[in-house]
């Protein structure tokens, strides 16, 4: 089914790194497509942040080309680490979003009002974030990688910091938007969640691509049918 | 590690050699041979001339002026007392070693700053003895006035930090540093009369509070966290002048809502990334109370020149002013448009420009405000006050426009 629907990012990477070393990662092709929820998976330094980075265009060693196909050619990026600005509440940071986004105010005003009320957060939306716990500020930055709904999603290790019951409203909203067809691609280190929710996996060790497909491909490519993610990863590595 | 004693000198060379590497990193060899080492020769040539001959304008300096550079220096520096973060783990389990390192800390800094405050002295001295007639128990006297309350204000406002916070702290230090200049003045006239009996009583004063706020500080409980950010700050003095710009980004508010637009009010409604910027950048200014702390010092200070200065120079400085203010707010918005949220948008550099032009003018307003009043004021005319304030408007925008024509 999902060879049916169209790329929204592709990434061709021949070769990526810093200025010590230039080829930290080598040879990673993928796609990922409409709907599509494709896990960025590898142990550390198997060079997932470096794949971000250079999906993000943050290096300057890069060789390679990275194409945004969607409608609006657009991206969300959500770290892993909460990056806030110190002065602005969280409700200036969503209004920085929209300005930047260029939202409709009737739209930005809908949206930053459901947002807040998923995340549980309408009662702090004029605190400045500074003084919020780790969860919390993670939460902010989803709320701003939502409010644009753009074509795809960049979201690294999303589960650290976040309590269950945000992960689920996460995971829930991550549905609604492959639903509308944006296409989203998680690095994460968290293997049961990733079997559970990812449809396809790109599996990255030494900077290399180990494996990518679903996981039937990656459990035919470890000859262990059947096999969770968590052993295939093993087996694999 | 043998001994509590050990550990401190360990730290305390540490720091030495720290501070040392970051004078190396602004003063290279070739820097250091062609330019450092040529003005130390200089002005140790030119100090030495004083001793022999009296420059003339020597006259032109009152003690008052002499009075109120050594007031100013009494309020810089610090007590510190070397604790780091990673004592918690184990060191303050050994109080007997913990309380020993603060005490040694304690008595390090007690030393350096007599040590610093002489170097002042010394400084002045051939202006104290030529043209003022000090002899050496004035010039002892003074010396140990100034240190005493030196460390007096070290303590004083490292218990005042330990007690409250915010704006109250902040009026709290503005009243006694304007209330304690007028009793160190006082200090100071007594000193050049001989009136022995006063230096003795002030002196004793001072040793005896210095004693009390030495025990009060170093038994106090709960400051090891205000110690530890006080011992990174002291450590990172040179560090940071350098890289002031890095330094500053790390700052967080303490308040939980801000004091300025509470409710998060949009103050650019256009659409479109520049003006979100712009607002981003007015907020954070006018949030920031080390922007509001300097603007003040600088409003204050070309305030008072204006009441000094004969009347085409206080023009020319008020223009200087203004344009100093748009330099320095244009850095400011430079700088802060460098923070690393922004680059999680995809923000082009001509929208940045424009949220410079928008935003510039509006952090100038309103310390070119207070220093055009004071200017008004200072003409001695009903209209003069108006009349600088209405000017200040276009002298803000007209400024800015010129000098955020490029980014």
């Amino acid at each position: 089914m999902s060879e049916e629907r169209l790329a929204v990012l592709e990434v061709h990477i021949d070769q990526a790194g810093y200025d010590e070393v230039p080829d930290i990662i080598k040879n990673i092709h993928f796609e990922v497509r409409q709907g599509e929820l494709v896990g960025l998976l590898g142990p550390n330094g198997a060079g997932k942040s470096t794949t971000m980075k250079s999906i993000l265009g943050l290096l300057k060693d890069f060789k390679g080309e990275i194409s945004f196909m969607g409608e609006r050619k657009n991206y969300a990026y959500i770290p892993e680490h909460p990056i806030l600005y110190d002065e602005l509440t969280l409700w200036e940071h969503m209004e920085f979003a929209a300005s930047v986004y260029e939202l409709d105010r009737t739209v930005f005003l809908e949206r930053a009002d459901d947002l807040l009320h998923r995340f549980r957060l309408r009662d702090e939306k004029h605190q400045l974030p500074g003084k919020f716990s780790k969860g919390m500020q993670q939460k902010i930055m989803l709320i701003l990688g939502f409010l644009n709904k753009p074509d795809v999603y960049i979201v690294d290790e999303p589960f650290i910091g976040l309590d269950p019951k945000a992960i689920k409203d996460f995971l829930g909203m991550l549905d609604e938007e492959r639903k509308r067809g944006a296409g989203v691609l998680m690095s994460t280190h968290v293997l049961d969640t990733a079997e559970r929710i990812c449809s396809s996996f790109v599996l990255l060790s030494g900077g290399r691509l180990v494996a990518n497909g679903t996981l039937k491909d990656i459990q035919e490519q470890c000859g262990k049918p059947d096999a969770p993610l968590f052993d295939c990863f093993h087996s694999l590595l | 590690m043998k001994s509590s004693f050990q550990l401190f000198t360990r730290r305390v060379r540490s720091d030495l050699f720290f501070q040392y590497k970051a004078l190396r990193m602004a003063v290279d060899w070739v820097i250091a041979i062609y330019f450092v080492i040529p003005l130390i020769i200089v002005a140790g040539y030119q100090y030495y001339s004083w001793w022999v001959t009296q420059p003339s304008w020597f006259s032109w300096i009152s003690m008052f002026m002499v009075g109120t550079v050594f007031y100013l220096f009494t309020w810089l520096g610090t007590i510190r007392y070397f604790v780091e973060e990673g004592d918690q783990l184990f060191l303050r389990q050994n109080q007997r070693w913990f309380q020993h390192l603060m005490h040694l800390g304690h008595r390090y800094s007690l030393v350096v700053q007599g040590i610093t405050t002489l170097l002042l002295m010394l400084l002045f001295l051939p202006l104290l003895v030529q043209t003022y007639g000090y002899r050496a128990p004035q010039i002892i006297s003074w010396w140990l006035i100034t240190y005493l309350l030196k460390i007096n204000l070290g303590l004083l406002r490292q218990l005042a930090a330990l007690r409250m916070q915010g704006i109250l702290l902040w009026l709290l230090r503005i009243v006694a540093f304007a209330g304690l200049f007028f009793v160190y003045q006082k200090l100071v006239a007594a000193v050049s009369q001989n009136a022995y009996y006063i230096w003795a009583i002030q002196l004793l004063f001072l040793l005896v509070l210095a004693v009390f706020l030495s025990k009060l500080r170093l038994q106090e409980k709960g400051a090891f966290f205000a110690d530890i950010a006080r011992e990174r700050d002291s450590r990172m003095r040179i560090v940071s002048l350098m890289l002031i710009r890095v330094t500053e980004r790390n700052r967080r508010p303490k308040r939980k809502r801000p004091f300025l637009f509470k409710n998060s009010q949009r103050l650019f409604k256009g659409k479109g990334a520049g003006n979100g910027i712009a607002d981003l950048l007015v907020k954070s200014f006018f949030r920031n109370g080390t922007q509001w702390k300097q603007t003040i010092q600088f409003a204050a200070l070309i305030s008072a020149a204006m009441f000094i200065l004969p009347g085409a120079l206080k023009i020319t400085i008020w223009i200087v002013a203004a344009c100093l203010l748009v330099f320095w707010r244009k850095s400011f918005c430079k700088d802060e448009l460098t923070a690393p949220f922004l680059n999680l948008f995809p923000i082009q550099d001509t929208a940045k420009h424009q949220a410079l032009q928008l935003a510039t003018p509006i952090l100038v307003l309103p310390a070119l405000m207070l220093i055009s009043l004071c200017l008004g004021i200072s003409f001695f005319t009903w209209w003069g006050p108006i009349l600088m304030i209405g000017a200040a408007i276009p002298l803000a925008y007209g400024t800015s426009t010129v000098i955020t024509s490029w980014y």
